[in-house]
């Protein structure tokens, strides 16, 4: 068996993981046991911090500064949960980031990621201290989520015009904003389709972007998989993160607005199609050595 | 000006679009090459132009530019 992790390979080695067995009986249900307390804790965390909220609106006056204490907070927990599902074999999730770049102090960032699972933006909160998400409006209702998103300053999704208007000014105000340009979650094995309306909050703002890869072994929470249909084995995460660039850096023909989003979304869709399949292809090979 | 003549005109100047395409059987995704930004776009556009309240919602059933018309008449 080898030993090195299959998606982060293609670009440098940060983790050691080898090809597990399918697990069956006992095995699994301990699995189970194992990914129900994984889910628990985080909803547990939610609800701490839904009180917390309350706790912040209280204490602190200023809404700027709550809301980014809030964010902050969410995301040690998300950092703090990612390391317990690690430790505790239910994943693994090693993370590439490309060289760090010097953003110019106060300008904006758009960071796009694909979206293979719910767990994504769990993951992507872990990576991201301070950062606004734009919430689907049928997730506004789940119970656990909703008392939070006030808080944290999310946006929604349930008016295409006044959200890229809005995501426009967090942009220009020097907020680091998570798009999904897929704007729901892939269908496993099937080709990435990535919308305009994120290039065209870049452009239209010219904030920095931050393209995110999120790699995902496709054994757990799939698009219309539930989530007590449990893996059979740790489910494979992984993060190549980067390189920011500046909308200047990017090179687009800026005076044809049309053509540039078009340049952006496809340029974006085959930068996270090609890492993946690097990904899986590295995987395959490793399979079949095993 | 009728409302086709002003939309062509619109299509035309702002959105790079061949007048001669613009007929009232086009189809804006198909034939003209709108994309969801230029759609969302031309709302804002024919909203100024009608003085008209033309939600967004009402463009998913758009396809050609007879819906448009179609729709701002209603509007």
């Amino acid at each position: 068996m080898s030993e090195s992790h299959p998606y982060i390979d293609s670009v440098q080695d940060v983790s050691r993981v080898t090809v597990q067995p399918q697990e069956t009986g006992l095995r699994y249900a301990w699995r189970s046991a194992k990914v129900v307390w994984m889910f628990a804790w985080f909803g547990g965390a939610c609800v701490a911090l839904a009180i917390w909220a309350g706790v912040l609106r209280l204490a602190v006056r200023e809404r700027s500064r709550r809301v980014r204490r809030l964010r902050a907070d969410l995301s040690a927990v998300s950092a703090r949960w990612v390391r317990f599902a690690i430790n505790m074999g239910g994943m693994s999730m090693p993370v590439n980031r490309a060289e760090p770049s010097a953003p110019e102090p106060g300008r904006g960032c758009l960071v796009i990621a694909n979206h293979p699972t719910i767990m994504d933006v769990i993951l992507l909160w872990a990576e991201l201290p301070n950062v606004c998400c734009v919430m689907k409006a049928d997730l506004e209702r789940m119970p656990l989520l909703r008392p939070l998103m006030g808080p944290l300053d999310y946006l929604s999704n349930s008016d295409p015009e006044a959200l890229l208007a809005e995501a426009i000014d967090r942009l220009e105000h020097g907020e680091t904003l998570l798009v999904f340009p897929e704007a729901t979650r892939s269908l496993l094995g099937k080709p990435l389709t990535f919308r305009l309306g994120a290039a065209e909050m870049a452009l239209r703002s010219r904030a920095d972007t931050l393209p995110i890869v999120i790699h995902h072994d496709g054994s757990y929470l799939n698009k219309g998989q539930s989530w007590f249909d449990f893996p059979r084995g740790r489910v494979d995460f992984g993060l190549t993160v980067g390189p920011r660039r500046s909308i200047d850096e990017l090179e687009l023909p800026l005076d044809s607005p049309r053509q540039a989003r078009r340049l952006l979304t496809r340029r974006w869709q085959d930068h996270c199609q090609s890492t993946l399949d690097k990904a899986s292809t590295a995987l395959r090979n490793l399979e079949t050595s095993a | 000006m009728n409302l086709l003549d002003e939309l062509t005109s619109v299509l035309a100047s702002e959105f790079e679009i061949d007048p001669a395409l613009v007929t009232p059987d086009a189809d804006l995704f198909e034939d003209l090459d709108v994309d969801s930004i230029d759609a969302i776009d031309i709302l804002a556009r024919l909203r100024e132009l009608t003085g008209k309240e033309l939600s967004a919602d009402s463009l998913k059933s758009v396809r050609t530019v007879g819906d448009v018309l179609a729709l701002v008449e209603a509007g």
